[in-house]
């Protein structure tokens, strides 16, 4: 593909291609969770990421354990991650997203999330 | 006194131009301390780490880590010059982690010397954002009460906090990966802010901070914007 083909040959060089490239480029969902989430929630989802300081008003959720995530429908997620956790009546700590990723970007990470939830009990 | 600022340089520069048409005399230094600048920004490869054109373009998140500091293009809009000049003499830091990434820690930065810091802060502080309006945020303390209600569009309706350090009245707490604001006062100047948590992603289309702004949540209204900007860039001020 032209674009990936293009953008290859220009990391090659110095920062100052930075003006040529093309926005749109599509992210894993795992690109974009270890990016944007894990700051909060840790690479695992467990909630241990290096912004989860004792001070804050609750801990990001532990996306691994069934107990938190069998209370949200795969829908219920998709609002939260784009309007931020008050959508929900939870805490504006959970941020908005829906300006910063595409809607597929937002269903791909509603699935990688559900697929962090393993124990019994999990939504499937 | 918080901001000599801004376009204080700029507005030098006009005011050197129109001294020569009307005067004959020029203003060698003003200039001089610009275009130095630029060629101790260049001899010393700044710009291997630090974007110098603008507005910021967008990579994909896998290539992210290839950019070795923050956008400087912008500059003369987002810094106080007072502030500029001593940090690059004796740089400390300002974000809580290893830039980029998400390990605790701090960037060792080259520092200059002072008749270098000089001249590259007149050089930083020429490249404004000519989009950025201004004077669109007091420069002033804020009252107990005022300051009260700010503080908690930054700590309640959206947790910024959450990503920012900043001092609290039970010392300075937050998160890590985003910029520390215990010198926002200093540092910051709140026409930038202001216009950055408008259109975040021209500036920082690579970060990790949520693009607030718009109708996708519950947004803050043009005053609280203001407010917020007015807050942080009166933390860590005299007096606090
Ligand atoms: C600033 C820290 C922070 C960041 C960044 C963050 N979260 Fe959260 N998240 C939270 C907190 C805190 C909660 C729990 C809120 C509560 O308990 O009231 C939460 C809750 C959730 C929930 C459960 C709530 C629901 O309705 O499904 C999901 C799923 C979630 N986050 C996914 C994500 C994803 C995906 C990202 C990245 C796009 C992300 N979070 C980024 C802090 C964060
Ligand atoms: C090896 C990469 C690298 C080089 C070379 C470099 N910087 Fe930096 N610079 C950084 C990093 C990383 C930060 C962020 C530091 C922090 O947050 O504590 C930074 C921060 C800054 C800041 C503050 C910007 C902000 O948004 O907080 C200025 C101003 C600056 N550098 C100027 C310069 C100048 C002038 C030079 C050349 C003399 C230079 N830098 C060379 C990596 C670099
Ligand atoms: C999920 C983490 C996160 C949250 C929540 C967050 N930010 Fe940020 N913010 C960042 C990061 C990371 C940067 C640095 C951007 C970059 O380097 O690309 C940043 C940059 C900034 C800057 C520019 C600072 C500088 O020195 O360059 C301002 C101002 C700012 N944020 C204000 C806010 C405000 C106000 C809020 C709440 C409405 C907020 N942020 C919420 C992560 C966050």
């Amino acid at each position: 593909m032209k674009t990936k083909y293009n953008l290859a040959i220009a990391t090659l060089s110095s920062l100052s291609f930075l003006a040529q490239t093309t926005p749109g480029f599509a992210a894993t969902p795992k690109e974009n969770f270890d990016w944007y989430c894990a700051q909060c929630h840790g690479v695992d989802g467990t909630g241990n990421g290096i912004n989860s300081v004792d001070e804050l008003p609750v801990g990001p959720m532990n996306l691994t354990a069934a107990k938190e995530m069998s209370k949200f429908t795969g829908p219920m997620i998709i609002k939260t991650l784009t309007h931020g956790g008050p959508v929900n009546t939870l805490d504006s700590l959970m941020p908005p997203w829906g300006n910063r990723l595409s809607t597929d970007e937002i269903e791909g990470l509603m699935n990688y999330v559900r697929a962090l939830c393993k124990e019994d009990g999990c939504p499937k | 006194m918080k901001r000599t600022k801004l376009f204080g340089l700029a507005k030098g520069l006009i005011g050197a131009g129109m001294l020569a048409v009307a005067g004959g005399v020029l203003s060698p230094a003003a200039l001089a301390g610009v275009t130095e600048g630029k060629q101790i920004f260049d001899a010393k490869a700044c710009e291997n780490c630090h974007q110098m054109t603008g507005p910021s373009e967008p990579l994909p998140v896998a290539q992210r880590s290839k950019i070795k500091g923050p956008p400087l293009w912008f500059a003369g809009s987002k810094f106080n010059e007072d502030w500029l000049l001593t940090w690059l003499e004796s740089p400390t830091p300002i974000r809580r982690v290893k830039y980029g990434t998400l390990v605790k820690g701090a960037n060792d930065h080259v520092a200059l010397s002072t008749a270098e810091a000089a001249d590259v802060g007149a050089y930083l502080m020429s490249l404004v954002d000519a989009e950025m309006s201004i004077d669109e945020v007091v420069d002033e303390p804020l009252s107990r009460r005022v300051e009260f209600k700010a503080e908690k569009l930054f700590t309640k309706k959206q947790v910024c906090f959450g990503c920012h350090e900043y001092p609290s009245s039970r010392g300075n707490i937050g998160g890590f990966t985003g910029p520390s604001f215990t010198t926002g006062g200093q540092r910051l100047n709140g026409d930038w802010v202001y216009f950055m948590l408008q259109d975040n992603a021209r500036y920082y289309p690579n970060g990790r901070m949520p693009v607030y702004g718009d109708e996708a949540f519950e947004a803050y209204t043009d005053d609280e914007l203001r407010l917020l900007a007015q807050y942080i860039t009166s933390l860590g001020e005299d007096g606090e």
